[in-house]
């Protein structure tokens, strides 16, 4: 099992009921979950949520920002990325995914402390 | 002129202090890119990465914390370049 961090920056202008996701990033959470994946926390509120980006991109000044911590076998996130991809410019402004080094999963409290990742 | 010449001769050359890795001294295993405040410390107003001989981060920590500004940047939480407004 590894610990991956995701962050997604969806268009504040997309209309979407309380509560629900962009129906791309639904769609990612989904993939992560029949790979047999995990979502073990999801923030989308202070400071995440609505924020002002730190420079206009597509001629927007602010973001609906959402970061993931996933847990997951190897390699199991590419359809995930690749949906996320596919919403680029429409749906989704950014997106990135990171490896938590298995220290800073321990500090997190995500993995125990004499367990490695890789088992 | 003679005068300031014969101060300066006096003057010893001072070494400048050597600075400590701030994240050395905290124990930081990893860098948060969500972390404005550590971006914004070490970065210069204009939003570049400072140069270690001014903040005196270890080579170690520096990678580490370019690393993280560029996602900071990529991710719009950082900018690329911050204007002067005048």
């Amino acid at each position: 099992m590894r610990f991956y961090e995701l962050m997604v920056i969806v268009d504040a202008d997309l209309e979407i009921p309380e509560g629900q996701d962009a129906p791309s990033l639904a769609k990612a959470i989904e993939s992560i979950e029949s790979e047999g994946g995990s979502i073990v926390s999801k923030l989308d509120s202070s400071p995440w949520g609505l924020r002002r980006l730190a420079y206009e991109i597509n001629h927007k000044s602010e973001g609906f920002y959402v970061v993931l911590e996933i847990a997951t076998e190897a390699n199991s996130l590419d359809t995930a990325d690749h949906t996320l991809r596919l919403a680029d410019r429409s749906e989704i402004i950014r997106h990135k995914i990171m490896r938590l080094p298995d220290d800073e999963a321990i500090r997190r409290g995500l993995l125990a402390e004499n367990a490695s990742a890789d088992k | 002129m003679g005068k300031t010449r014969a101060r300066s001769s006096k003057k010893k050359k001072r070494l400048p202090k050597k600075k400590k890795c701030f994240f050395c001294t905290e124990s930081m295993v990893a860098i948060d890119y969500k972390d404005e405040g550590i971006i914004r410390k070490f970065t210069t107003e204009r939003g570049k990465i400072s140069p270690r001989r001014n903040t005196g981060i270890c080579p170690k920590h520096q990678r580490m914390f370019a690393q993280a500004v560029k996602r900071a940047r990529h991710l719009a939480l950082a900018p690329f370049v911050r204007e002067y407004f005048r």
